[in-house]
């Protein structure tokens, strides 16, 4: 066993004895083998549990993009549906001296209307003209736009 | 390395079980022996790193810990000059006091140092020389 040489420089490492300074507890030697294959033997049933998830994180991006799709579709969707209903707000707020200036500039005819508005009962009782109370100027109005050839068929 | 032998049981545990998961794997193009050092030098940094980064702090936190484990004096059978020797050693990166190790206690050529670390024999060499005199300033001042 070497002696420390402390007449130069105590701490040179040349001086310090070379030694195994860690030791081990009692025994440990004779139980780590059991201990090491039983470890080995666990780390098998991990791997085979782990391989059977790749095929789910495969699968996970699939299906993360399925969805993504079908919130934006579903956002595009809902969208269009509010765009709908601001494009009616925007028709109510038009004045109807404006319509009816459109109208009298445009080629539709009242049979045009018709075949694209359905009436029920009472929306078509409100178009109902009032003979009875009615003024000079409106009926006027009346017999320009109203074919008096028609008449003849009632 | 690792000074605690918890912590030494579990790398020397995973060390084995990564050898038998691998063998097949295991080329031929090194000694086996070189390669089983390799793998077991790859855990020990690894573990070290990750001990490093699970504190959130300073690494002189970390080194303060290890050498509280060598002055439990817990399987530490040296004398009070090799206790600073270790403790000296802990100032080292952890690769340095890899390569000390290897040098300095099993005596190994740089050669096969240099085949397990994968590094040059000259920064070896550079690396040893280095490690040697911080460790004597260390002890010196201290």
């Amino acid at each position: 066993m070497e002696t420390n040489k402390s007449h130069k420089n105590p701490f040179k490492l040349e001086y310090i004895s070379k030694k195994e300074t860690f030791s081990v507890p009692d025994g440990y030697f004779d139980t780590l083998p059991t201990i090491i294959q039983a470890k080995a033997i666990e780390s098998t049933k991990k791997s085979f549990v782990f391989n059977t998830s790749m095929a789910l994180k495969f699968a996970l991006p699939s299906l993360i993009f399925v969805m993504l799709v079908g919130y934006f579709g579903y956002k595009y969707q809902s969208g269009s549906i509010s765009a709908d209903a601001n494009i009616e707000q925007m028709l109510a707020d038009i004045s109807t001296e404006e319509m009816v200036e459109y109208l009298n500039q445009s080629d539709l005819s009242s049979e045009d209307f018709l075949e694209l508005v359905s009436f029920d009962g009472e929306q078509i009782d409100d178009f109902s003209v009032d003979l009875e109370n009615i003024s000079d100027e409106e009926l006027d109005l009346l017999m320009e736009n109203f074919n008096i050839e028609d008449l003849e068929n009632i | 390395m690792v000074i605690d032998h918890d912590d030494s049981d579990d790398l020397v545990q995973e060390v084995f079980v990564k050898i038998w998961k691998y063998l097949d794997k295991f080329r031929g193009d090194s000694q086996l022996y070189t390669w089983i050092y390799r793998i077991a030098t790859n855990e020990c940094l690894s573990f070290l790193a990750k001990k490093k980064k699970r504190f959130f702090l300073p690494l002189a936190d970390v080194e303060k810990e290890l050498s509280n484990q060598i002055d439990s004096g817990h399987h530490y059978t040296g004398d009070e000059v090799q206790m600073k020797l270790q403790k000296a050693l802990l100032k080292l990166p952890d690769k340095q006091r890899l390569v000390f190790n290897m040098k300095y206690f099993d005596e190994m050529k740089y050669e096969q140092i240099a085949e397990i670390t994968e590094t040059s024999v000259g920064a070896l060499k550079a690396s040893y020389h280095h490690a040697v005199k911080k460790i004597e300033e260390i002890l010196t001042n201290n």
